[in-house]
């Protein structure tokens, strides 16, 4: 059934999607209908790099 | 009858015309075939070529190996202890021969709640994503993909498949040999972590086993063998999470390799409840006369011929113990002939032809 005005209703959430993304954001960064995706976590992955990560000191 | 015939008559307890073989080779295909380990870790068609050698070399009779490419597991981004992006794995890049050195975490004990609250990616260590290689990996599964298909063509069964344990383990292991004190002092919160996360770690390994077509799904509780805990603290802090993930796995189709370190002999009595002729026990220092008693009827066993002995034994010493473990567990089936987890870097390769002849002939049912 699509929403007022013809929008489509959003895509059903893949259960096994949120127990993953539980798994990696815990209960605090985990949020039902934002399940886990390669592409997303890829993001986060440069998204941590650019902000969180000086140099590896190691040679 | 052909290697795929024969190994899955093997998981599911049939006759066959005899036994299987397939020791657990890893970084001895790269040493035999002169491959640098950098090189075997990271570039696809360089560690299957090495392989391919290896299975050539043994007149490929080599039922199963485990074809995956440790790229993908070393860039993992679901926890797991073989992901550098959750552990400090060091590779030296300069060396040609020395293989990954894992350095357990420092966590301290507040690293249940920092879990529960903001996931398993708040361990993630920035310093080593190597974006570069996570975006490699698209390319290097396409090669990957193609490599499984010329192993299947080979009829070679793949062993490799998604890797997982139960969530504590991993835990366990981030806190490392200082940590370890809080499976007395801190039972609840390994409970929690668990708890909490089992449902997800299923999820993953079902996701990435539909991607891959795997059709086993390893489980390698490393924390929780005899040598390491007792079996109250096993059946507290482990089997609950583990029969469950078992039970789910085999209830999707999968054949569960329990990949099984040390001693779990006095385990051995919890794992005759799961499904007849689904299981497959590798192991590695376990007496394999108490594992055939107490599991031969249901379930197949792979093992488990001394490391030590591979390396350093004589091959007349490898087939007098070849032949031994014949004699306590082919009767029946559901066995096959292996090394005790992995055959050395340095393993004699007369000892592996030796173990190979005595599978394809004294083991002939």
């Amino acid at each position: 059934m699509g929403r007022p005005g013809g929008e489509p209703a959003p895509a059903r959430e893949q259960p096994a999607g949120d127990v993953v993304s539980r798994v990696l954001w815990g209960r605090e960064g985990w949020r039902p209908g934002e399940p886990w995706s390669p592409e997303k976590l890829r993001a986060f992955l440069a998204w941590l790099k650019a902000t969180q990560a000086p140099e590896d000191p190691r040679p | 009858m052909t290697s795929v015939e024969r190994f899955w008559k093997a998981i599911t307890l049939e006759p066959t015309d005899r036994v299987p073989v397939s020791p657990f080779i890893y970084y001895f295909a790269a040493a035999q075939a002169g491959v640098r380990i950098h090189d075997f870790i990271w570039d696809v068609d360089r560690r299957h070529r090495a392989l391919a050698a290896t299975y050539t070399a043994y007149e490929r009779q080599l039922d199963a190996l485990h074809l995956h490419t440790f790229r993908f597991p070393f860039t993992s981004p679901f926890p797991s202890v073989y992901s550098t992006l959750y552990f400090d794995w060091r590779f030296a890049r300069g060396s040609s021969t020395e293989v990954p050195q894992f350095m357990p975490g420092a966590e301290d004990e507040s690293v249940y709640d920092r879990v529960l609250a903001r996931g398993f990616a708040s361990l993630i260590d920035a310093r080593r994503i190597d974006l570069g290689e996570i975006e490699e990996n698209d390319r290097a599964a396409a090669r990957q993909r193609a490599w499984l298909d010329w192993w299947a063509a080979q009829d070679v069964v793949d062993l490799a498949g998604p890797m997982t344990t139960v969530p504590a383990d991993i835990l366990m292991f981030a806190r490392g040999m200082e940590g370890f004190i809080d499976v007395r002092t801190r039972p609840e919160k390994l409970r929690e972590v668990n708890d909490a996360m089992t449902p997800g770690f299923i999820a993953w390994s079902r996701m990435a086993a539909e991607r891959s077509g795997a059709r086993i799904q390893r489980i390698s509780p490393q924390n929780f063998s005899t040598d390491l805990v007792s079996p109250k603290t096993f059946e507290t802090l482990c089997w609950p999470w583990l029969r469950q993930m078992v039970l789910a796995f085999v209830e999707s189709g999968y054949t569960v390799l329990l990949h099984l370190d040390g001693h779990w002999e006095p385990l051995f009595e919890y794992f005759q409840e799961f499904p007849r002729g689904r299981i497959l026990f590798e192991l590695e220092n376990c007496d394999m006369a108490v594992a055939k008693r107490a599991l031969g009827g249901m379930a197949c066993l792979k093992g488990n011929i001394s490391p030590r002995l591979l390396a350093f034994g004589a091959p007349a010493e490898v087939e007098d113990a070849c032949r031994r473990l014949l004699d306590v567990c082919a009767p029946g089936g559901g066995f096959i002939l292996s090394s005790g987890c992995e055959v050395p870097f340095n393993a004699n390769p007369e000892n592996i032809r030796t173990m190979v002849r005595v599978a394809t002939e004294y083991g002939a049912y």
